[in-house]
């Protein structure tokens, strides 16, 4: 199996006027061809940090360094903006939380889908067109060849997913980022386009890095998992592994938060995370 | 608190239908969407209960009828024995509070927590002196840090700011509480935390509540009575423990099956 990103000892500060910000402490992993890494944490650990500065999209003011940030074994960190932009929407491509604000409303799908190929690959119109009715006609758009020229705000937030997962898809990626795409979905949505992203990551081999705060989300996708607490990551393992039996302290109050019927008792509190008693920890 | 029998509903939803009508436009026929039809539902003092459907099943527009912000076209609803649409603003928020989903948006960002608590009361001109008291005692109840009383909800995480949501709700002393989708935008951990608080306030105050969600499993774990709605319709109603060991309408094993569990 080939590695597609290999990140090691990944850095990023971000310089405020309260001081800095170091919002990833040095994080490293790698990810294969065909495999499945879901980066866990609450807001704020740095789990979207960390999938923002591989593509390059960090906000201008944060300073990324790292060991390697690699690619297909291109070195992500020294290229330039040109270089970057030649590798996005090609060998890497990234999926938001809301579509809504990640489409641009003004333009149709079609242009907002084929855009990308055209300049990457120099294809034709038409070729990019069929492509995207393909891919459409893949993530379960109906009547594809009509809809096309339709904008975003005709379509639901379930359906607006599905257009963006087809639109990372465009160029082929071997890696594509998923930055919570779920979260902003309802439970049957939800479930709808997991299983679509786990159905075509086997069709097409993608290496897929997903980001999410739920552990149900891991238990359903996850062939490996990363767990990020303040920028760092606490703990990594198989995804079967981590969930029977967590080590780390935050692995195990993040599981044990969920209300899961038949295992925690209705209207029984729930276990919180002592975020003080952590912190205690990790310091020492 | 409520020490009232407990087969007293505290709210009666009697055959609600709402539709609503679109213009036609240029282009467009004129058209109508039947968000709820003959929707009947009881709750008792005390009692918590789950709503479940997905997005545009008619929850929330259900959720603003409750509320009195959204008339039905025929049907009634009954809070504490009185029809809502009788009652004036101010007699109607000493009885029916709601918590939306997006704490963010749902505070004045230019309000602080104090002055968020503020207002309620003096709208409802509670003795002025009580007021700063009342407030903290608030804030303790929900447990919300005295100290950060004066920051404004863009200081606040969304946890902390669901915690200000909550405790304006509950400044009045309501019976009874309308909980629209409140932990679908917070992280899981924060999620269990405002779980935690409901369950707490529940029993402290002896709170009846309308929990509104997609998440079954939330909704097991707080709920004492489900009703799960589809395309407008409750399409099954059941105490807790019925739904979860036999869920009946196809709609609903969807749902159970759909819910992501960490196991």
């Amino acid at each position: 199996m080939s590695k597609v990103l290999e990140v090691n000892n990944l850095r990023v500060d971000i310089p405020t006027e309260q001081g800095t910000v170091h919002a990833v402490k040095g994080i490293s992993f790698s990810l294969n061809q065909g495999e499945t890494l879901c980066l866990v944490g609450e807001s704020g650990s740095g789990k979207s940090m960390t999938a923002l500065s591989i593509v390059g999209l960090q906000t201008p003011r944060a300073r990324v360094t790292a060991e390697r940030l690699e690619l297909l074994g291109k070195p992500l960190n020294s290229l330039s903006q040109r270089q970057l932009n030649q590798l996005r929407g090609k060998d890497v491509a990234i999926i938001f939380q809301d579509p809504m604000t990640a489409l641009n409303p003004t333009l149709t799908i079609e242009r907002q889908m084929t855009e990308g190929v055209m300049r990457h690959e120099g294809v034709r119109r038409q070729d990019a067109r069929t492509r995207a009715i393909d891919l459409l006609n893949k993530v379960g758009i109906p009547q594809a060849t009509e809809r096309l020229y339709q904008y975003p705000h005709q379509f639901s937030g379930g359906q607006r997913q599905r257009i963006m997962i087809a639109m990372a898809l465009m160029g082929k990626p071997s890696l594509l980022i998923a930055d919570e795409p779920t979260t902003a979905l309802d439970v049957t949505i939800q479930a709808q386009i997991l299983d679509l992203i786990r159905t075509l990551a086997t069709e097409l081999d993608f290496a897929l890095l997903m980001i999410t705060h739920d552990f149900g989300v891991v238990a359903a996708m996850a062939d490996r998992v990363s767990v990020m607490y303040g920028g760092k990551i606490v703990e990594s393992g198989p995804a079967c592994e981590v969930l029977k039996s967590p080590q780390h302290p935050y692995t195990q109050g993040l599981i044990a938060c969920i209300p899961v019927p038949g295992r925690t008792t209705p209207g029984s509190r729930l276990p919180v995370i002592d975020h003080e008693k952590l912190a205690v920890k990790e310091l020492s | 608190m409520n020490l009232a029998p407990a087969n007293d509903p505290i709210l009666e939803i009697r055959h609600v239908s709402r539709t609503y009508k679109f213009n036609g436009g240029l282009m467009k026929p004129a058209h109508s969407v039947k968000a709820l039809q003959d929707v009947s539902i009881s709750i008792e003092r005390g009692q918590t209960l789950g709503l479940v459907g997905e997005s545009g099943c008619g929850k929330s527009t259900l959720a603003s009828i409750m509320l009195g912000l959204n008339k039905p076209d025929s049907g009634e609803v009954l809070v504490d024995g009185k029809p809502v649409l009788s009652l004036g603003p101010l007699q109607r928020s000493q009885l029916i509070q709601p918590v939306f989903q997006d704490p963010y948006s749902s505070l004045n960002p230019a309000f602080s927590v104090y002055d968020t608590l503020m207002q309620p009361l003096r709208i409802h001109r509670s003795e002025a002196q009580d007021r700063p008291r009342r407030i903290m005692d608030m804030l303790d109840k929900v447990g919300f840090p005295r100290q950060l009383a004066n920051a404004r909800p863009g200081e606040l995480s969304g946890g902390q700011c669901q915690r200000v949501a909550i405790a304006r709700a509950l400044i009045l002393n309501p019976p009874l509480l309308i909980c629209d989708e409140p932990t679908s935008a917070l992280d899981v951990s924060v999620q269990a935390q405002v779980i935690n608080l409901l369950l707490d306030l529940k029993r402290e105050f002896g709170l009846s509540m309308v929990f509104i969600s997609h998440n079954l499993a939330v909704v097991e774990h707080l709920a004492d009575k489900v009703c799960v709605m589809y395309r407008g319709q409750i399409a099954e109603e059941a105490s807790r423990e019925a739904l979860f060991a036999n869920p009946q309408h196809a709609y609903t094993k969807e749902l159970l099956s759909a819910t992501l569990l960490p196991v």
